[in-house]
């Protein structure tokens, strides 16, 4: 599997090509956004990792000229560290995933293993939800990309199903799962007015990424996030 | 392997001079590229080019199989090998050889990857271009059917590396249909390669004519029109040629001949053959190449043999590949067109299933001919599979043992995937095709294999397994304790096939597997270097270098992690003679870290950069991931030592990442102790305290062995120390000096040593100080150190400073002298002073003459030249000026003082010669004055405590210390001196090199600007002589080496000094006459009549006569 990696700190992209190398990809360094376009046109690789924070043509404007193209290509964001909000920015871009530095093994294994899977579903999945009642919770589960729209239509859906009985909802997010800005926001509304009746609220199969994103946003104050079983 | 690499047989081919010129005239150029159409002559042209050539030719007739560069390379190396071996040869005659066998490209076997991922095709690329680099003699590389490789290939990369590199005695001839993805227009504008076209290829009117001149057809055909339809290809000629044969009436050629009519024209042809020369045709067309055995095998026809030479006579649809001299068996090939048509009639004649069988019974031919690849490519052409995984199972493991794994990647390929599910040992070979490069996914097909092998009791299939699941799960960065699980598995193994002493390939792969785990997986490094020995004492069993030097580079590399480079730089230089150069980036990569390390502790840093230059691309271009963290290390060293903090500090910080993404803490703890250091050498004392204290936490001893965790104590040490914490200090550095005793890392136990030293001084212990100094000290002259990472150069002058006071007096080392004059001169006066603070008047006396020579070296040199233009002039590391030139009387003191030797004169003598007339009073207060001035001059600013140095006054008696001036004649006479005596021992190359210091020495008369003074003349004889006496000698020493252009120089620069020296014209007559240079002889002997009569009135004398005479003589 073919990978670029856009990076302007040469150590940072020494370290990323010797590490994806020896993990068996297919690895071709950048060191700018312009640099990273054009190898991006001659390769056409799987995935791209693109550091945010670069002269000339940023990440995020890496993100819009890849996303332009028609490609099944998974963008993962390289952000610097904290720096959440330009993550959820990536996100609202349709980023595969976005990683701070420095970069976690954990991090990176975690969006690899996003991007490849992926890599195997259709491009612009709309967000869906099934829901199954269990004896005392229901299990929703949720795919395609999650935004501000979706979750009145999410909500009706659980005050439907939500009777005397239930006392906990699980969201399970599959591989196909992602969320946009309006998405947490209104994700976040969803779940505190299920709390106030009591019930008790969990998201799981998080991708390592997404739960950072989640308690940044405060997300793990009210919901219990559940990360996702990754194979050695 | 078996391969031809000889050009194919010409047969009746018309010698095309027009083209040969053309390839003449661009003989320079290494590569040619002769392009054109099917049947265009290409090969024929090439091969009739080179047939008369008296240099090594390997001929690559190149298939879809080349596409990897590995079958490509191994099929160079062999050949390149063979040229190597008999690089006398006017051409390769019959090569061919069985894979492995005797005599095959060892030198040329690609490492094994141990510890880097990146692609292998870098390391084929590198061993080829070393290998091609040093070749000795001139080699032709013909790569024919250059079109058949895939443009996208590591193949077709291997072969445009080649084109675009430049090698003395290479020549690259490319044959192709089309034209290839090379940067031709960079190329062709570099006059690095030559196109031939098709055009060009293209017979012209004349070359018809010679080619139909030869012909028996020729009477009845109209040539200008063939050549007009066909234009000038050559297929159309020999298709042309052959119907007349066939259809002498054929009325009508057709407008236009070009490739696409081949297949009707073949079918003519091949429809007029008799039926049994046709099923032989279509019989034998599953071959790739035609052999008579093979051919007997498949038809069992005696006449089979006549039918291929009378097609090639015709030159017809064939080629031959190998005359067969050597081997009694002829070998020949189809041509692809025809092979492809003959290949389509045996379809439609006995359909695919009779097409099988053939390929079967061809299979079964070399199978049992011992020709495993032969076998294999036509069991696959027969779907025969169980055939084929008969052979991967017995021949696999060489293949792997080898490295070589392209060829059983093209056999496990073809096989169904369902066969390879269920079976342990192509589950284990397909993984090894992608070894490293397959990731994750290898791990899940090992465990299977691993499974299977289990279950069906396969030891050596599980040692394997286990050890390349090792291996993956290292790479793949698998946490510990699942690697340390395969560990275990493996050592149980072992344990359990020990008493057996069978496999002892697999089992020394697995230790040193084992060995990977424990250094780059687990971090315990005493434990991989033990499994490490292991793998090296059956290595050495079994005499598999290959794996010695594999296990022996984890090993080193253990000795790296920790920090022990001592035994890392033994390792190297144990194994050196094993990597031939280039093969191994492993090697080349660690002992570029061995030899920085060594360069940073030696203060080398000019020789470090380069070395972390090279290092780092040796890093990148192999992936070696597991020696990145050790580089960033070193250059962090680097950056600290040449005071770049920030970067220093930036590379910490990225060390830190990479810990981060490794996941263990012991590259943070190595990032903290650089910050620390950093921070001390920025005086940074508090953060310097709070980087180190982390580091410590964080370099636990446990696993990585003790040296990092000491060394961060080390650096603990220093800083509380530096903190003035001297108590803690000491008790910090009191086990680190132990440790670094015990394993004799010298560097640090002196450091360690000097650093206790002044602790226990500060803290009033002068006793035990002196004893750590001078165990410092000892070591630091031993091994002559003159860099010291943790101590400033206060610490050093202090260190010395007192382990002077207190030693005896004159017992100074000269090393340790030398290192007071790298501490600066300000930094250990100030020293000197506080030392000497408050001491009584006679111990202060005592402490300041052992001082004396430590203050001495701290004053720059003064030069005196006196030979040529006098001038005085101050030497030190910072600047070079003259500071006395001008003619004053303090210069004249200094003058006389130089010429009567400069060692204790007496006053008087000085004042006789300055001051003749002078009464003993005003003689002595003359003298009193210029001294001073001249002192002052020399040495304006003097230390008090000390005194003027340069020029001593003592009981009257006037000396220059010789430590402090040196005076250009005491060189040039040692020099000269030494000169002659190197000459009477006849070594007259060291005598020459002296010769020639001593004649740069000498840059004119002794005080040349005083030609009047008297009392200088004899001096001033006297050094002219010696030197006169120089060029003399060195002029007729060259004489005697046959060095003519020296000696003449000599004899000439010595006429410049004196140009009435009979004998230097000589010398100059005789050696322009058997120069050849008559007219030049007879000018000397002018010169010397000239001036011999204008400056003495005399004439040449009869021995100078005689030889002008015998010059005059030879000239008539």
């Amino acid at each position: 599997m073919k990978i670029l990696v856009i990076d302007d700190e040469k150590p940072t992209l020494s370290m990323f090509n010797l590490f994806l190398t020896a993990y068996g990809y297919d690895v071709s360094v950048a060191r700018d956004g312009e640099k990273g376009l054009d190898m991006f046109k001659e390769i056409s690789p799987d995935i791209v990792f693109t550091d945010i924070k670069m002269p000339g043509i940023d990440g995020l404007e890496v993100l819009r000229r890849i996303r332009n193209q028609d490609t099944d290509t998974q963008v993962i964001i390289i952000t610097g560290h904290g720096d959440m909000e330009k993550a959820v920015e990536a996100l609202d871009l349709d980023a595969s995933d976005f990683i701070n530095k420095p970069v976690e093994r954990k991090a990176l294994n975690s969006a690899l293993a996003r991007a490849e899977k992926r890599r195997q579903l259709p491009r612009n999945m709309p967000f869906e939800f099934r829901s199954l009642q269990k004896n005392d919770f229901l299990q929703i589960t949720l795919t395609g990309k999650l935004s501000g729209q979706k979750t009145p239509d999410l909500l009706k859906k659980i005050q439907e199903n939500v009777q005397e009985t239930i006392n906990e909802v699980h969201m399970i997010t599959d591989d196909g799962f992602s969320i946009t800005r309006s998405g947490i926001s209104a994700l976040m509304t969803l779940i505190q007015k299920l709390r106030q009746t009591h019930i008790k609220i969990s998201i799981e199969n998080l991708s390592y990424n997404y739960i950072r994103v989640f308690q940044m946003a405060g997300m793990d104050k009210i919901a219990t996030l559940v990360e996702e079983v990754l194979p050695d | 392997m078996d391969i031809s690499f000889n050009p194919p047989h010409i047969y009746d081919a018309v010698l095309r001079q027009r083209l040969f010129s053309l390839f003449d005239e661009n003989t320079h150029t290494q590569n040619i590229l002769v392009m054109g159409q099917a049947a265009q002559g290409k090969s024929t042209l090439v091969a009739s080019y080179l047939k008369n050539k008296k240099h090594s030719i390997l001929w690559f007739q190149l298939s879809g199989q080349d596409d990897k560069h590995t079958i490509l390379y191994e099929k160079l190396a062999l050949g390149l090998a063979m040229v190597n071996d008999a690089p006398d040869k006017s051409g390769i005659s019959v090569i061919s050889h069985a894979s492995g066998g005797p005599g095959t490209a060892e030198t040329m076997l690609i490492p094994r990857s141990t510890l880097g991922a990146q692609k292998g095709e870098l390391r084929h690329f590198e061993a080829l271009s070393v290998f091609l680099t040093e070749l000795e003699t001139p080699v032709t590389i013909v790569f024919d059917n250059l079109q058949t490789i895939d443009e996208s290939s590591s193949g077709f990369l291997l072969i445009k590396n080649l084109v675009d590199l430049k090698f003395e005695k290479l020549k690259l001839i490319l044959v192709s249909r089309t034209l290839p993805a090379f940067d031709l227009a960079r190329l062709k504008m570099d006059r690095h390669l030559f196109i031939v076209d098709n055009e060009t290829l293209a017979f012209t009117l004349d070359e018809t004519r010679t080619y139909f001149a030869e012909k028996s057809t020729a009477c009845s055909i109209d040539i200008e029109k063939t050549h007009q339809i066909t234009e000038g290809w050559a297929g159309g000629l020999t298709l042309v040629s052959e119907s007349i044969r066939h259809f002498k009436d054929r009325p009508h050629l057709p407008d236009k001949l070009s490739a696409e009519v081949f297949d009707f024209f073949s079918q003519e042809i091949y429809s007029r053959l008799d039926e049994s020369t046709r099923d032989f045709l279509i019989t034998i067309s599953v071959l790739e190449t035609i052999e008579l055995g093979a051919v007997n095998h498949l038809v069992g026809r005696p006449d089979g043999i006549k039918i291929l030479k009378n097609l090639e006579k015709r030159n017809l649809f064939i080629q031959r590949l190998d005359s067969g001299f050597h081997t009694g068996s002829p070998k020949f090939q189809f041509h692809d067109l025809f092979r492809n048509f003959l290949l389509q009639d045996l379809r439609t004649q006995k359909g695919e299933n009779g097409v099988k069988t053939l390929n079967y019974k061809a299979g079964q031919f070399f199978w049992n001919k011992k020709n495993h690849q032969q076998a294999v490519t036509y069991f696959i052409h027969a779907q025969s599979f169980l055939d084929i995984v008969r052979i991967i199972r017995v021949k696999g493991t060489d293949y792997i043992i080898k490295g070589k794994m392209a060829e059983p990647e093209r056999w496990i390929s073809h096989l169904p995937k369902s066969l390879i599910a269920n079976d342990p040992w192509l589950l284990f070979f397909q993984t090894m095709t992608q070894r490293i490069k397959g990731g994750k996914k290898n791990i899940t097909q090992l465990q299977k294999a691993f499974t299977l092998f289990e279950q069906s009791n396969e030891d050596r299939g599980v040692l394997l397994c286990i050890g390349f699941l090792i291996e993956a799960s290292v790479f793949i960065r698998l946490p510990s304790p699942k690697i340390l699980e395969w560990i275990g598995k493996g050592e149980k193994m072992l344990k359990k096939v020990q008493a057996s002493h069978r496999y002892p390939w697999a089992r020394a792969l697995l230790w040193q597997q084992i060995g990977l785990g424990y250094i780059a997986g687990d971090g315990n490094i005493p434990k991989g270097i033990s499994a490490c020995k292991n793998a090296i004492l059956l290595g050495n069993q079994i005499h598999n270098q290959e794996l010695i030097i594999n296990a022996s580079i984890i090993m080193t590399f253990g000795h790296v992690q920790a920090g022990d480079f001592a035994r890392a730089r033994k390792m190297l230089t144990k194994i050196e003679h094993m990597t031939y150069s280039g093969r191994h980036p492993e090697y080349r990569a660690l002992k570029g870290i061995v030899d920085i390390d060594l360069a940073l502790k030696n203060g080398d840093f000019h020789i470090a950069e380069n070395l972390l230059g090279r290092s780092e691309k040796d890093i990148e271009k192999f992936g070696l991931i597991f020696l990145y963290p050790a580089f960033v290390e070193e250059k962090a060293y680097h950056l600290v030592y040449t005071s770049r903090y920030d970067e220093a500090r930036q590379m910490a910080d990225h060390l830190n990442d990479f810990s981060i993404l490794e996941g263990n803490d012991f590259y943070s703890g190595i990032s903290h102790r650089i910050k620390a250091l950093t921070d001390l050498y920025q005086r940074h004392y508090k953060s310097s305290l709070n980087q180190i204290k982390q580091a410590v936490t964080k370099l636990d001893k446990a696993k990585k062995g003790d040296i990092h965790h000491f060394l961060a104590i080390q650096l603990k040490g220093i800083i509380l120390f530096s903190n003035t914490h001297y108590q803690k200090a000491a008790k910090t550095l009191l086990p680190a000096l132990n440790y670094f005793r015990k394993i004799s890392s010298d560097l640090s136990a002196s450091e360690t040593a000097i650093a206790l030293g002044l602790i226990f001084w500060a803290r009033g212990k002068e006793k035990q100080g002196f004893e750590y100094l001078s165990k410092g000290f000892e070591k630091i002259c031993q091994k002559k150190y003159t860099f010291f990472p943790l101590l400033d150069n206060q610490m050093i002058a202090r260190a010395i400073l007192q382990f002077a006071a207190k030693g005896l007096p004159g017992t100074m080392n000269n090393h340790i002298l030398s290192l007071i004059s790298q501490c600066g001169a300000q930094p250990v006066f100030d020293q000197m002073n506080k030392i000497m603070y408050g001491l009584k008047k006679n111990e202060k006396l005592k402490v300041k003459e052992k001082f004396r020579p430590l203050y001495k070296k701290l004053l720059p040199k003064i030069q005196i030249l006196s030979l040529g233009q006098f001038s005085v002039q101050i030497r030190n590391q910072d600047q070079h000026r003259t500071i006395l030139a001008e003619r004053s009387r303090p210069v004249l003191l200094l003058k006389s003082i130089v010429l009567h030797g400069a060692r204790d004169i007496p006053k008087e003598i000085l004042i006789d010669n300055l001051w003749p007339d002078a009464d003993a009073e005003s003689g002595e207060k003359n003298f009193k004055i210029n001294l001073f001035r001249l002192r002052k001059t020399i040495e304006p600013e003097y230390e008090k405590e000390f005194g003027y140095s340069y020029i001593v006054q003592k009981s009257g008696l006037i000396s220059l210390d010789p430590e402090l001036i040196h005076i250009d004649v005491d060189a040039f006479m040692a020099i000269s001196n030494n000169a002659f005596k190197k000459e009477k021992d006849s070594l007259f190359e060291p005598a020459l090199e002296l010769y020639d210091q001593a004649i740069q020495l000498y840059k004119g008369d002794y005080f040349a600007e005083e030609p009047y003074m008297e009392w200088i003349l004899r001096k001033r004889d006297l050094f002219r002589a010696q030197f006169m006496e120089i060029l003399q000698k060195k002029a007729m020493l060259h004489e005697e080496l046959d060095q003519i252009t020296q000696a003449i120089d000599a004899w000439r620069t010595l006429l410049q000094t004196d140009p009435c020296f009979e004998t230097a014209y000589q010398n100059l007559m005789i050696l322009y006459a058997d120069s050849g240079q008559k007219n030049m002889a007879q000018d000397m002997f002018e010169d010397c009549k000239t001036f011999l009569d204008k400056e003495l009135g005399a004439k040449p004398d009869s021995q100078t006569m005689q030889i002008y005479d015998r010059i005059r003589l030879y000239m008539k």
